[in-house]
């Protein structure tokens, strides 16, 4: 297997770059952090004390994202040896499935920005947000969020774990938290944004004016990204 | 002015309208787009009045009409509060 | 139609002309039929519509014609006069005759259940009256329409007549302002003025009855002006209205110039709008301020769900309602759906004379630069007008450029019946001529369709 780091990187990076795309493109954890911060700016707190849930929210979506790549990782790299050909098309038939789901399903038809996640599980997520006061509440409810983005969000993680799975182990650590920090990045960005004075309404209504062409965006790079792997697969021989 | 029972559209329960909770959830939207408190409470108060003049006669309805109605009536007043008033149900 | 997973079959929303009709029909078929009423049984026009205020017109009708003809046919009319709480009880008779009030026990007879109260969807198979919970496999809206209140400065704050309290006055108003000179407008100013009333009547665009064609709001204007004595304000805005004492006060901008009149009373007859507040949104069904949204089938965009009547914001008739209400009881039963056939539908203002008309008006047919043909018969030629010293009225046809009939409008003593031979020759598709070689009798109000019909060459 060729290394990554090596003067044939480059079309592996724009590997990388693509599944961070579609990953960013991802919402479940904005919108759970639109939602928080509404809840935390409706009771009158300071934008300070927004500021800490937030930062704390974030954190729990790296340490999420981080950990469930890392498992991912781990399995695949476990799993290479007897089962390399199987595991590869099973990556390569899961994403231009996963592409094809988003670009159809990812939100509901209507008003606002909701996804097709199941109720129940919106509603835990919904009701947290609503009660979440201190540092702890706000890291969990990042974590839960990375959780429940997991139907959407394994296929980018599955051809970044593919990436790095041949390398070493801290190399994967370091891949994964490089990975976390930068995907969450959206996340930080709205969290600057709002802690600046700027209106939590406007956040808002870009994401539903623009939720179709980040749907589509994100599920046809998804189908790309498949053809663009199908033809480094043919380049690793396999 | 007549009892008026409110459905909870997610669980089917059935409440009395209360209006100081939708007072509460008024003044949060418009807080949560930075009006200043007191503002919130004016606002707050001429959209319940609004809700209440249109519950007239309605024995009831749903947690959803209340919503739009009071929608309705807050983006007189604050549009951005009313856009997110009304859609803090559809963001996840 | 529907298993037992539903309550009913069918539930009716409003008891009026676009409800009763389906509801009959198709519980006469043995199905499960629930209709909810929150107001009268029947709607609005037996009870407080087209019968009382046709009652009242009729009452003064034939006051005015024994006080002002009867001179001239050489009747005395010197002690004629009039007790109006009497000619209010008239009304109410007329009212209680047609028994729509008391249709509890007939819709009972039909199968039908009837509910009293406040419907409002909480799902889109599911209602609440009176927190009441009923499901239905298909629904009929037909919750009618509800008087505009134009947005004027001051009106939340003095009292004002509408259709409907205007017809609960004990006596006719000293003097009256009528914001709205459409066909209600109308009939009330004629009302009132043949009763003694000093009346206003105010329209915000170029002429009275703007739907009609310009001959026949010229007509009206002038029979209003000079016979009846009234002000008739066109191109007129109401600014604001003031309390005045026990009157009102209104300011109103006409001709560039600020006016003040003061009245008794002001009656609001400014168009109307349908009634749609009744939680649609959760049962999935689309609406603007026009009306529902609906396809050629009269369906919502939730299908399960009809509509019929006033709330459709098409027609405001009792006649289109009920065509409408026998359209969904079809398309209900059938499994081939028909659409609703608008291209010749009557309407008739019952002033003095009456104005009725049906098809395309003039305008509308130069709007779509249609090449037409007119023919013009005024009233005063037939033998009929003169033995009734009527001078005032005409017959307009008009044709494409073919000779077939697309529109016409009578102002004439009866016209509202004279119409409906014009209404069938347009739905039908007849020529002019077909309608000018058809024997009429003599001497009949409706040689004057004749004599137009006549004069279009093709």
């Amino acid at each position: 297997m060729q290394n990554i780091f090596g003067p044939e990187s480059q079309p592996y990076l724009l590997l990388v770059i693509g599944a961070v795309f579609v990953h960013m493109c991802y919402q479940v954890s904005v919108s759970v952090l639109t939602l928080l911060s509404s809840h935390t700016i409706g009771r009158g707190h300071t934008f300070g004390r927004l500021f800490w849930l937030g930062l704390f929210y974030t954190f729990g979506v790296i340490i999420a994202s981080t950990t469930i790549l890392l498992i991912i990782t781990a399995l695949l790299s476990w799993l290479w040896e007897p089962t390399r050909h199987t595991l590869s098309l099973i990556v390569m038939a899961l994403l231009p499935v996963v592409g094809l789901m988003t670009m159809l399903y990812y939100y509901r038809e209507g008003k606002g920005t909701k996804l097709w996640l199941p109720r129940p599980f919106v509603s835990y997520l919904t009701e947290r947000a609503k009660k979440t006061r201190s540092g702890v509440e706000a890291l969990m409810l990042g974590i839960a969020t990375v959780i429940g983005e997991i139907p959407f969000v394994i296929a980018p993680l599955a051809i970044i774990a593919l990436l790095i799975q041949p390398l070493s182990t801290h190399a994967w650590l370091a891949g994964s938290m490089l990975y976390g920090i930068v995907v969450s990045l959206p996340l930080v960005f709205i969290l600057f944004y709002l802690t600046s004075g700027h209106s939590l309404a406007r956040i808002q209504k870009w994401r539903e004016d623009n939720k179709t062409f980040l749907q589509l965006t994100s599920g046809a790079a998804l189908i790309l990204l498949t053809g663009y792997m199908l033809t480094l697969q043919l380049g690793w021989g396999v | 002015m007549n009892d008026t029972f409110v459905i909870k559209r997610a669980t089917k329960n059935t409440e009395l309208f209360d209006p100081l909770k939708l007072h509460a959830s008024i003044v949060a939207a418009c807080r949560s787009v930075r009006a200043f408190e007191g503002e919130a409470h004016i606002t707050a108060e001429h959209v319940c009045k609004h809700v209440i003049d249109w519950l007239i006669n309605k024995t009831e309805v749903t947690s959803e009409d209340i919503r739009r109605v009071a929608a309705n009536h807050l983006a007189v007043y604050h549009p951005e509060a009313a856009y997110l008033y009304e859609n803090v149900g559809m963001m996840v | 139609m529907a298993k037992q997973k539903y309550d009913y079959d069918l539930i009716v929303i409003g008891s009026g002309a676009g409800g009763s009709i389906a509801a009959d029909i198709i519980a006469a078929q043995k199905k499960r039929v629930a209709i909810i009423e929150h107001d009268t049984l029947g709607g609005e026009c037996p009870n407080w519509g087209c019968i009382p205020t046709k009652a009242l017109l009729y009452a003064a009708h034939i006051y005015d014609q024994a006080k002002n003809a009867g001179p001239a046919l050489g009747l005395r009319s010197g002690a004629l006069s009039y007790n109006y709480p009497s000619v209010k009880a008239w009304k109410d008779l007329a009212v209680q005759r047609t028994g729509a009030a008391n249709g509890t026990r007939y819709y009972q007879s039909k199968g039908i259940s009837v509910f009293r109260g406040n419907a409002r969807f909480i799902s889109p198979h599911e209602i609440s009256v009176e927190r009441r919970h009923l499901s239905a496999e298909h629904f009929l809206i037909a919750t009618g329409s509800t008087w505009t209140v134009p947005n004027i400065q001051g009106l939340s704050s003095v009292p004002y007549l509408n259709a409907r309290t205007a017809l609960e006055l004990m006596r006719p108003p000293k003097s009256v302002f009528i914001l709205g000179g459409g066909a209600v407008g109308c009939e009330f100013a004629e009302l009132f003025s043949v009763f003694g009333s000093k009346v206003y009547i105010a329209e915000a665009t170029t002429r009275l009855l703007p739907k009609e064609d310009q001959e026949t709001s010229e007509l009206v204007e002038k029979i209003f002006r000079t016979k009846r004595g009234m002000d008739v304000l066109s191109h007129t805005k109401v600014l604001s209205v003031t309390k005045d004492g026990l009157g009102v006060r209104v300011n109103y901008l006409r001709g560039g110039e600020e006016r003040s009149v003061r009245v008794e009373k002001l009656l609001i007859a400014a168009g109307k709008r349908p009634s749609l507040d009744l939680g649609l949104e959760n049962a999935g069904v689309e609406y603007s301020d026009t009306g529902l949204e609906i396809n050629e089938y009269l369906q919502t965009t939730a299908p399960h769900i009809y509509a019929a009547g006033d709330v459709l914001g098409r027609n405001f008739f009792t006649h289109t309602a009920v065509y409408e209400s026998r359209v969904v009881a079809h398309n209900l039963m059938a499994r081939q759906k028909i659409t609703p056939d608008y291209s010749a539908v009557p309407r008739t203002t019952f002033v003095n004379p009456e104005i009725s008309s049906v098809g395309m008006s003039e305008e509308q047919c130069l709007k779509r630069d249609l090449p037409i043909k007119i023919g013009l018969a005024p009233i005063s030629i037939i033998g009929r007008a003169s033995l009734e010293d009527v001078r005032d009225g005409f017959v307009k046809v008009i044709t494409d450029k073919k000779g077939i009939l697309i529109g016409a409008t009578v102002v004439s003593p009866h016209a509202g019946e004279m119409i409906h031979e014009l209404t069938l020759a347009i739905q039908h598709g007849f020529s002019a001529f077909e309608v000018a070689n058809t024997l009429h009798a003599f001497p009949s109000w409706s040689e004057a369709i004749r004599v137009a019909c006549a004069k279009i060459k093709v």
